[in-house]
Parts: C-alpha cells; sequence; structure tokens
C-alpha cells in the first residue's frame, strides 16, 4: 500500500541528498548537512522561499560595437537599456539564454527551477520559433506560474506568444481551422489520450472535440517581433508579453463536444452590433469555459499528476501508484488547481522516501537516470565549480562554456537542447513509456555524457581553473585519509553507499594507481599541498578520481 | 586506470549473458531455402528503413489520374498541376487508367527507379483504429500495434522480437540492428532481452567510435543491488557492454567500407544513407538499419502558394528523400552491393484528403510506402484510394494494406524469416494469405523450410471474464521457470507470479479478486522474459 502521509522524523543525510537532488539543480555539502537535521515540513519551507536571481536576464557580453555589459531583452535596473547590436545573431543569443538559465538553476536553492522545468516538459514550446526575448517572456510566464494556479496557467499560456506561433495559431481562424494548438493542448499538455476506443475516439477526449477547440482558439494571435512590448497580461499575473485576440478571426459559433465531455455545449454569441472590447472579452471567456471544460475531468488532474510523478519520483506507474498516490495527489491538484501543495504533498511523503514499505526492490533513491542537465548541474553546484564570471568574464561565461562546451559539447549530443526539444511532444524520456529516463542513456549518448568530466578538468575548454584538491578540501573532513577520502566523495555524490569491492575500485585502483602509490604515500602528497599550496601531486592523483567518480553507473542516477 | 579491464570484463560478462533459447531459430547455416538461395546470401542481405517523420501527405506524393478532378476540388491551394512547367510526373501509361498515378514533380528519381523495375509502389496503408497522434502512433508501428485494445499496448518493439527470434547474436559480430538520425534509441528496438541487439551511432564519428568508447567508462560494479538504481546501474552497464563489444566492429567496417563515386545530396539523410552503404561495403551483416528524416509534419507552408504548388515544405523534403535513396541505390550497384539490401519508406500516418487552409494539411490516415531494390518486384500494390464521398472534415478512405502485411513480407520473402520467426515478431495474423508480393519471385526465400523445433503452445484461461479466480492451462515444450504476468492497459505489471513451467499441459490456479476491474493482458513468459504467448482477461 503505497503512501502519500507525510514522512515522520528527521530526514537524516541519505533522504536529504535524495529530495535536494529531486528537487533542485543545486546540491551542496552544506546544504545536504543543513537538510539532514530538518523534518519534511521545514525541509518543504525551505524550498519554498524563492531566492534573488543572480541576474534576471542574461547580460551580452563586450564584443563588436557593445561597449559594455548589456542586455537584449529587457531594460536592465542595472546594466541598462536593451542594445541589440551586440554582435550575436539569433541562434547565439538563443543558447546565451539557454545558458543563463542552467546558471541560474544551478544557484537556485528551491523548487522555483525544477518546477519550472517541468512546467516546460508540460506545456512545450520549442525556443527560436519568434526572437529569444519572447523566448524569455515565455520562461518568465512559467516561473511566474511554477508554484502557482495551473489553471490560470493554461489560459495564460495559451496566449504567449511564443506558444500561439509555435502552434500556427496565427493561422487558426474562422473561415480556416488550424488543429495544430487544439490538438497538442488536449493531446499533450492537459487532458492526455486514452485508450482508443473507436474511430477518433481516445477515450478522455474525440477527433471532433479537437475540431471544436480549434474554434475557440480561433482568432488569438501573436504579436509579431515589432510589437512584442505593446501588450502584456497585466500586472496580477507578471506584466508579460503577451498575444492578442483578433475578434474578426473568432468563430463566434456554437461549439458542441462530445459525449466525453458530457455533450457540453459554449453557446453561439451574437457578435453583430458589439463594440471591440465586449468581442475580445467574449472570446476570452469562451477560452476560459473551455478550460473549465476540461479541467472538471477528472482526468485532467490525474494526467498532470502523473506527469509530475515520472518528472520527480519513478517511472514506474503501477496500478498501486495510480490508486494510492495518484488518485489522492489528482484529489489535491483539482482543489484548486494550485501547484504547490500538489508538489509539497508529493515530496513530504512516505512513498517519496521509500518509507511506506520495506521492499528495498522499488527504492525510489536512486531510480532515476539523470537528464544531461541534472548531470550537469549537479557537477557543476556540487564542485562550487568556477565557471567564468558572468559579466567580468562574459565572453567566456556566455560563448565559451556554456554555449561552446555545456551546450554544443555535452548536452546537445547528449540529446537534451534545452529548450529545443525534438517536437512538441517535448523530449522522449519525459514520456515515452516504458523507459522513460532511461533513455537519456544510449549508445549515442555515452560519449558526450562521459565528455562532461573531461571538458570541467580542461581549463583550455572550460576557461576555468578547477582544481579537484580545491574541492576536496572544502567537502572532506579528512582527505589526507584516503578511506575516509572515498567514503565522503562517494557519500556526496552518489545516492546510495558502495560496498567494499567497489570502494576498493576507487581506492585502489585509481587514487592509489593500481598499487603504484600506497595509502601513507597519498597523505604525504595532501600534507605537502596543506603545506605548500602545490597542487601539482595531489592533482595527478585526484584528477582521475574524479573522472571515475562523474563516469561511475552511480553518478549517473539520482 | 587500468582501462582494458572495461574491455575485459565485458567480454567476459557477455559471453555468459549471451542468450541461446531453444526457442530461436537455429543458424542460418543450417537452413535450406526456397530457390536454392544459398543461405550465405540471404544472411548477408539487409532491410534499411527510411523513416518519414511527422506523417507524409500520401496524395500529394501519389496522385490519382483518373480522379484529378476531384483532387483538384478538394484542394483548391496544395493541388498540383499536371502540365507545364514543374508538372507533376505521369508514372506509367501502360496501366489500367484507374491504375494510373501521377508522382509529386519533386520525384524524378522515383520515376527512374520504376522505370527499371526497381520500385514497388504500395497504396493507403495503415492500421486498423489509426492514431492520429504522431507520438502515439510512431509507437505503434515500431511496435507492431495497432488502435485496437488488444493491440494498443505492446511493451517492446517489432523489430527487436524479429531480431531475437531470427537470429542468434553469439554469431554475429555486427548489430543486428543500427540506428542513424535520431538520438533516441528507436522503440522499434525496444525489447526486454537483457542483451541488446541494437546500436544507436546518431551523431558519432563511427570511425572513431571505437577508439573513444574503449577509452572511457568504469568497470561494472561486481555487485548490483537488487533495488531501482540498482537496476538503472545494471540498465547502464548493458548499454556500455552493448556500445563497447560492437564498437570496435562498427568502426572497423566502417573503416573497410568505401562509397562509390557516385555524389550523393548534401543532407542528413543522405550522410545517414552514405554511412549505411559504406559499412554493407566493409562488411556489415547488420540486419536492419534505420534512417531518419524529419518534418512531415506540413500542417501549415506545404505549398508556397496555389500558384506555386510545386515549391514550399513538401518539396524541399521529397527531393530529399527521392535524391537521397536514388544516390543511395547508384552507389550501392557501383559498389556491387545492391542485391543485398532493399529499402522501404514508411510513414506513422498520412494526412486529410482534404487541405485545412493554411496552405497545408492536417493528420489523416493512411498513405503509400515505397520499397525499393534491385531484387524488389517492380509495380505498384493495390490500387488508387477512392476519393469519392470525402466529407469536409474527415476522410473515410479505405485501407488496402495494414504497414505489418509489408514489413512481414519484406522480413519473410527478403530476409527469410520462418513462420515462427513472423510468431516471434507477433506478425502471423498479418502473413500467411496477407503476405505481399514485393520481391521478384526467384529471389524469394523462405525460412519455413528451416529446421523447426516448436510445438504449438497453447494458452487458455478458464473462465474469462473472470471475477475472483481462474485457471490458466498452458501446454509448454519445455521445462523452465517462468512468469505469468498481467498487464493492465497502460502497459503496467498489475500482477506477476513465478512458476516452474513442465512439458506439456500446466495448469495454474490464479486469485485474482484483488484487482482492479478492467481488461489485462496476461502472458506467459520463458526465463529469460521472453512472452511465449498472451492472450487478454477481462475482469469483472
Amino acid at each position: 500500500m503505497a503512501s502519500l502521509l507525510p514522512y515522520s522524523g528527521s530526514l537524516g543525510r541519505r533522504l536529504a541528498k535524495h529530495l535536494l537532488r529531486r528537487a533542485t539543480y543545486s546540491v551542496t555539502k552544506t546544504r545536504i548537512d543543513e537538510f539532514s537535521n530538518y523534518s519534511v515540513d521545514q525541509a518543504l519551507t525551505e524550498l519554498l522561499i524563492l531566492p534573488e536571481k543572480n541576474l534576471i536576464q542574461p547580460i551580452h557580453f563586450v564584443a563588436k560595437n557593445l561597449t559594455q555589459p548589456s542586455p537584449w531583452i529587457n531594460d536592465d535596473p542595472i546594466y541598462g537599456p536593451v542594445n541589440v547590436d551586440n554582435g550575436s545573431g539569433q541562434l547565439k543569443k538563443d543558447s546565451y539564454l539557454a545558458g543563463w538559465w542552467i546558471d541560474e538553476a544551478k544557484r537556485d536553492t528551491s523548487l522555483r527551477s525544477k518546477m519550472s522545468y517541468f512546467l516546460f516538459t508540460d506545456f512545450t514550446a520549442a525556443v527560436r520559433f519568434l526572437q529569444s526575448p519572447f523566448y524569455y517572456d515565455y520562461l518568465m510566464l512559467i516561473e511566474f506560474f511554477c508554484l502557482g494556479d495551473w489553471k490560470e496557467f493554461c489560459f495564460q499560456m495559451t496566449k504567449n506568444n511564443v506558444m500561439l506561433k509555435y502552434l500556427d495559431n496565427n493561422d487558426n481562424t474562422k473561415g480556416n481551422p488550424n488543429e495544430n494548438f487544439a490538438r497538442e493542448v488536449l493531446e499533450l499538455f492537459t487532458i492526455g489520450k486514452g485508450v482508443q476506443t473507436g474511430i477518433g475516439d481516445y477515450t478522455n477526449y474525440t477527433e471532433s472535440d479537437i475540431e471544436q477547440a480549434a474554434k475557440v482558439l480561433t482568432g488569438w494571435t501573436f504579436s509579431k517581433d515589432s510589437d512584442r512590448n505593446l501588450r502584456d497580461n497585466g500586472a496580477e499575473f507578471g506584466n508579460i508579453p503577451c498575444g492578442y485576440v483578433n475578434s474578426g478571426k473568432h468563430d463566434f459559433g456554437r461549439k458542441e463536444f462530445s459525449h466525453r465531455f458530457g455533450n457540453y455545449v459554449i453557446d453561439e454569441w451574437n457578435a453583430s452590433g458589439k463594440s471591440e472590447e465586449e468581442k475580445v472579452a467574449r472570446t476570452e471567456a469562451e477560452l476560459k469555459e473551455f478550460i473549465d471544460m476540461v479541467l472538471n475531468q477528472a482526468e485532467t488532474a490525474k494526467f498532470i499528476c502523473r506527469k509530475l510523478y515520472r518528472f520527480f519520483v519513478s517511472r514506474k506507474i503501477t496500478t498501486e501508484i495510480e490508486n494510492d498516490i495518484i488518485v489522492p495527489l489528482a484529489n489535491t491538484f483539482r482543489a484548486n488547481y494550485n501547484l504547490e501543495p500538489v508538489i509539497t504533498q508529493l515530496l513530504k511523503s512516505e512513498h517519496f522516501y521509500d518509507a511506506d514499505d520495506s521492499d528495498n526492490t522499488d527504492e525510489i533513491v536512486g531510480g532515476l537516470v539523470k537528464s544531461p542537465l541534472d548531470l550537469v548541474t549537479s557537477v557543476l553546484s556540487t564542485t562550487a565549480y568556477p565557471v567564468p564570471h558572468p559579466i567580468t568574464q562574459g565572453e567566456w561565461h556566455y560563448k565559451k562554456f556554456y554555449y561552446n562546451q555545456i551546450l554544443d559539447n555535452v548536452m546537445i549530443p547528449a540529446a537534451q537542447d534545452l529548450f529545443r526539444p525534438p517536437s512538441v511532444a517535448g523530449f522522449p524520456p519525459y514520456y515515452e513509456s516504458p523507459e522513460f529516463d532511461r533513455f537519456w542513456f544510449n549508445s549515442s549518448t555515452i560519449i558526450s555524457r562521459y565528455n562532461l568530466a573531461n571538458i570541467l578538468l580542461d581549463p583550455a575548454l572550460s576557461k576555468a581553473t578547477f582544481y579537484v584538491s580545491t574541492f576536496v578540501d572544502a567537502n572532506v573532513s579528512n582527505p589526507g585519509d584516503p578511506s575516509v577520502l572515498i567514503d565522503e566523495l562517494v557519500d556526496l555524490l552518489f545516492p546510495e553507499p558502495i560496498d567494499a569491492s567497489r570502494k576498493s575500485f576507487f581506492l585502489n585502483d585509481i587514487l592509489l594507481d593500481n598499487g603504484s602509490e600506497t595509502a601513507e604515500m597519498w597523505t604525504d602528497e595532501w600534507i605537502n599541498f596543506k603545506n605548500t599550496g602545490s597542487t601539482t601531486g595531489v592533482e595527478s592523483a585526484l584528477r582521475p578520481l574524479f573522472r571515475a567518480l562523474i563516469w561511475s553507473q552511480e553518478f549517473q542516477n539520482h | 586506470m587500468k582501462r582494458r579491464k572495461f574491455l575485459q570484463l565485458s567480454a567476459l560478462s557477455s559471453a555468459s549473458s549471451l542468450l541461446v533459447n531453444g526457442h530461436q531459430l537455429k543458424a542460418f547455416s543450417e537452413t535450406a531455402l526456397l530457390n536454392n538461395i544459398p543461405p550465405e546470401v540471404v544472411d548477408g542481405r539487409s532491410l534499411v528503413l527510411v523513416q518519414l517523420s511527422g506523417g507524409n501527405d500520401g496524395l500529394n506524393t501519389i496522385i490519382p489520374l483518373n480522379q484529378y478532378d476531384t483532387y483538384a476540388n478538394i484542394r483548391p491551394n496544395l493541388k498540383l498541376k499536371t502540365s507545364g512547367a514543374n508538372a507533376a510526373i505521369e508514372l506509367d501509361s501502360t496501366l489500367p487508367l484507374e491504375d494510373q498515378v501521377y508522382l509529386h514533380p519533386a520525384l524524378t528519381s522515383f520515376k527512374t527507379l520504376y522505370d527499371a523495375g526497381k520500385l514497388n509502389i504500395i497504396h493507403s496503408v495503415g492500421y486498423p483504429l489509426v492514431n492520429k497522434s504522431h507520438f502515439a502512433a510512431k509507437a505503434l508501428m515500431f511496435r507492431g500495434g495497432d488502435g485496437t485494445p488488444e493491440n494498443v499496448n505492446k511493451s517492446s518493439g517489432w523489430m527487436a522480437r524479429f531480431l531475437h527470434a531470427g537470429y542468434d547474436p553469439t554469431e554475429y559480430q555486427d548489430p543486428l540492428g543500427i540506428q542513424l538520425g535520431a538520438k533516441k534509441p528507436s522503440v522499434g528496438f525496444l525489447s526486454e532481452h537483457e542483451h541488446k541487439v541494437d546500436v544507436n551511432l546518431t551523431g558519432q564519428d563511427i570511425s572513431g567510435y571505437y577508439n573513444v568508447i574503449s577509452s572511457i567508462g568504469n568497470p561494472v560494479p561486481e555487485n548490483i543491488a537488487d533495488t531501482e538504481l540498482g537496476e538503472n546501474i545494471d540498465y547502464i552497464t548493458n548499454v556500455e557492454k552493448n556500445a563497447s563489444i560492437y564498437s570496435q566492429r562498427i568502426s572497423e567496417v566502417f573503416d573497410a567500407g568505401s562509397n562509390s563515386s557516385v555524389t550523393y545530396p548534401d543532407t542528413d539523410l543522405s550522410n545517414q544513407l552514405k554511412t549505411v552503404a559504406k559499412m554493407i561495403k566493409g562488411g556489415s551483416k547488420t540486419k536492419i538499419f534505420i534512417v531518419f528524416i524529419n518534418g512531415f509534419d506540413t500542417h501549415a507552408g506545404q505549398v508556397a502558394s496555389a500558384s506555386n504548388s510545386h515549391e514550399g515544405k513538401h518539396t524541399e523534403l521529397l527531393t530529399d528523400v527521392g535524391d537521397s535513396i536514388k544516390a543511395f541505390q547508384d552507389d550501392i550497384e557501383a559498389l556491387g552491393i545492391d542485391e543485398k539490401v532493399v529499402t522501404a519508406t514508411f510513414t506513422e500516418f498520412g494526412r486529410k484528403p482534404r487541405e485545412n487552409g493554411n496552405m497545408g494539411t492536417d493528420h489523416g490516415n493512411l498513405g503509400p510506402m515505397f520499397v525499393f531494390g534491385t531484387h524488389v518486384r517492380g509495380g505498384m500494390s493495390g490500387t488508387n484510394m477512392d476519393l469519392t464521398g470525402v466529407t469536409k472534415h474527415y476522410d473515410e478512405t479505405k485501407m488496402q494494406h495494414d504497414y505489418r502485411q509489408v514489413f512481414a513480407t519484406l522480413i519473410a520473402d527478403f530476409l527469410g524469416a520462418s513462420s515462427s520467426v513472423i510468431e516471434g515478431t507477433e506478425f502471423t495474423e498479418y502473413d500467411g494469405n496477407k503476405r505481399m508480393d514485393l520481391i521478384q519471385g526467384a529471389q524469394k526465400a523462405d525460412g519455413d523450410l528451416s529446421v523447426d523445433s516448436i510445438t504449438e503452445e497453447k494458452l487458455g484461461i478458464y473462465p474469462n471474464p473472470v471475477v475472483d479466480n481462474c485457471t490458466v492451462k498452458f501446454t509448454a515444450n519445455e521445462m523452465y521457470r517462468g512468469y505469468v504476468v498481467l498487464y493492465d492497459m497502460n502497459g503496467s505489471i498489475a500482477f506477476q507470479v513465478q512458476n516452474d513451467f513442465r512439458p506439456g499441459v500446466n495448469v495454474l490456479p490464479l486469485d485474482l479478486s484483488h484487482l482492479i476491474d478492467g481488461m489485462y493482458i496476461l502472458a506467459i513468459k520463458d526465463n529469460y522474459n521472453k512472452t511465449l504467448s498472451s492472450s487478454q482477461l477481462l475482469k469483472n
């Protein structure tokens, strides 16, 4: 019997690590130590404190005509007005946006970044369908709602410029309905397909529902590049630029949905003689009515909860999990469609901490394969990696480190071009059953995942001076003792402890180079480093160890 | 770091984990085949599958000549013209009028191949209850399923089932399946077997693959815990092993191979096909290659404009497909390996006959498949789609071929799969009298002349529908420790029990009172997790 009841007692080290790894992209020893003493209530309270960002938007480095670091998206309170003439084309700016997002995520001690990326996997739109400022708006919209009102988010996202463009809604007009957006709203974003029970009938909705939904969506139009700042969604929802209603293109006729929605009808509305405001208001009202109709179905909340479960907990949704976790979680969600109570309930539950049964074979801890984003941020945050500074070393930060190395040489060949998934369904590991997250690791992604360690250890590539000894010194109590060194590094990096033979591999085969060094020699090496500050000796042993730990099969999971 | 340890360990582990299942077909060397085609020749053959991702618009690819007016009516903007410059290509005036077609003007290469007798055009391919979502449909086609409740939840890919049923991996240095062009491993190769037989080489420097793969990674942990993490580690280890085992051979074969002086277009698809040709020339005996081209989801911009319908997204894509396949065929002929290869295109579903008003088409059902090769029976399979009675929003054109008939025919007649291998692929229903005529008579291999030791296994469940308890009767043909597994309609395991099966009839009582009412699939699995038989079960 899986249980959503809250876990009682303090987390302890193992579960604190588990929570931090799953709930954030920022895991450090200090935080682990802190959270080990917390109860789940204290831990979640901490995770809901949203810290200030380091930079509220990416700032372009000095280049070509740009003589000081400047934003290209919005006027910045610190870095001044927008300057688009910075020598970088759209493709590069998209990548710098992704690099900025990763840099912020690895510092973010709250649930915000993970929930934002989760919402991205729900309402997916790829970057490059409009200029990067629009994509920034899309990300800000997601962030605004990441722990908030998902129902309102559905409405807001429908009028988001990137989404409207991505799914061709400018082409969806009264005379010529285009079903693309309507189909994906039902199939991917809100209620999902059920078993196909007949021609065009997918249990949760039918093909004709898609046609009716397309009619509801007619007239919603994205603002073009020049019009980006012409309209936004209001102070209540973040003043985020959005699309608008072209009432002349909206179909005000009757929309009749199928028996799957109880034959629900959105009444015809007589638009003649009405003012523009009234027509726009009616179009918005219809959209909200449609969203209400879909969200009133029991399946919608369950569909989203299953996505949450797979993102944060496990790919395996057995009948037991469906009944004991998904259904009650969906009830919580359906109460007011607020995301915060749902995610906190899930992350406080006995089930999440493997405490609802004594069966070791279904442990949640360590059960998910890390996405390339998880892999990258886990190393960067845990090692406090000295990433080049975004302002004083801006070109290295954006172009060399994040764009050339992290994205081009690791994440993209590892199949996660951060905001450019292969399709509107998103990245297959988030939806393709039964493998799900296992799809991240396959013969075509091995090399690039392993390349991460090599890149981070090579200052010529990373443009960063990283010493494993600095990392070790800050995080291991007694590095001179090789046994303590291995134990504590493994504890910091791996989800579970390792056995003696595995420890021997790291200690004897790697650190002590297959017996060519002794433990005493290592201790002397370390003492010498502490006394003289010379890293040469310790680095020659620690770098292979670091590489082996990051390469390990254990580290690929969390 | 002792890098060699990784390879040594993997060589050892792989030897012990390789499966030689008594149910599988014996090695090809022992089969006597129809037409006296030497077994080694059949064994040297490969199937190249070209995935057109996004749902290709069949009606602008192949236009029924004698229904042009109906076609023009439902496609006022998208219609291709039939005279003047850039006109659609009249394929074959020697055919009966009702069978004649135009080809999209970009497909000059298809015309050349058709005239040379190397192309078979298969009309109206689909599956029952077509699912118009890309993602679900794609998965279904790779799993060998369809929209019916019985077949919508296959957990393995048909290619994996075929490869495991038809070949003993220990006999081959090459991976039995290779995928190019898409980072995510194809669902077609998805399998519950521990030993993976396919490798995804998308984006890899193939020549250097071995060098890089062999220099990275850790040895396998000796003791893997029986937890979710342990299972993941196991999985990751298998992927590494698999890449490592095959990488040397892959790089060798690639380096030993070559292409002719044929010029390929400079596209990603061409590069993938060029690689396939090079590897086959280098001696690869991989049975299935999948290559991939995306972009067919033409909801908008399918054509440039009504007056320039010969330009636009669809044209770019078909030009790429046509020219790449032609270059590939020319290359393998020049290399002298064309008799080893049959190439087939497929797409997840078709698009609606009626255009959508945005210079595009929305998802529909049915579309043509194209099969190419020196040993292909040139011509047509089926006839033109009937466009009469096409209503505004829903096409009611009829399916003429199930995609599984096409694949079953190719693996049987070209690759020599026997009926038990077809059964292992779960394609039996689409074979037999449904087999198509796609391969030249004298080139057909027939695996049924092979040594076959399988006896009929029978599965019965009484009563069915079941309320609380039922009895499973299963006739096994040898002794093994296996499982009875119940999958619910989401594909999750609802119930599982181990059982020691004896040769003959096995009777198992099952208490299913705790199960939720609904439809399930009951599967009998052997000790290697292979499904031997399965049946629907309804719980009331």
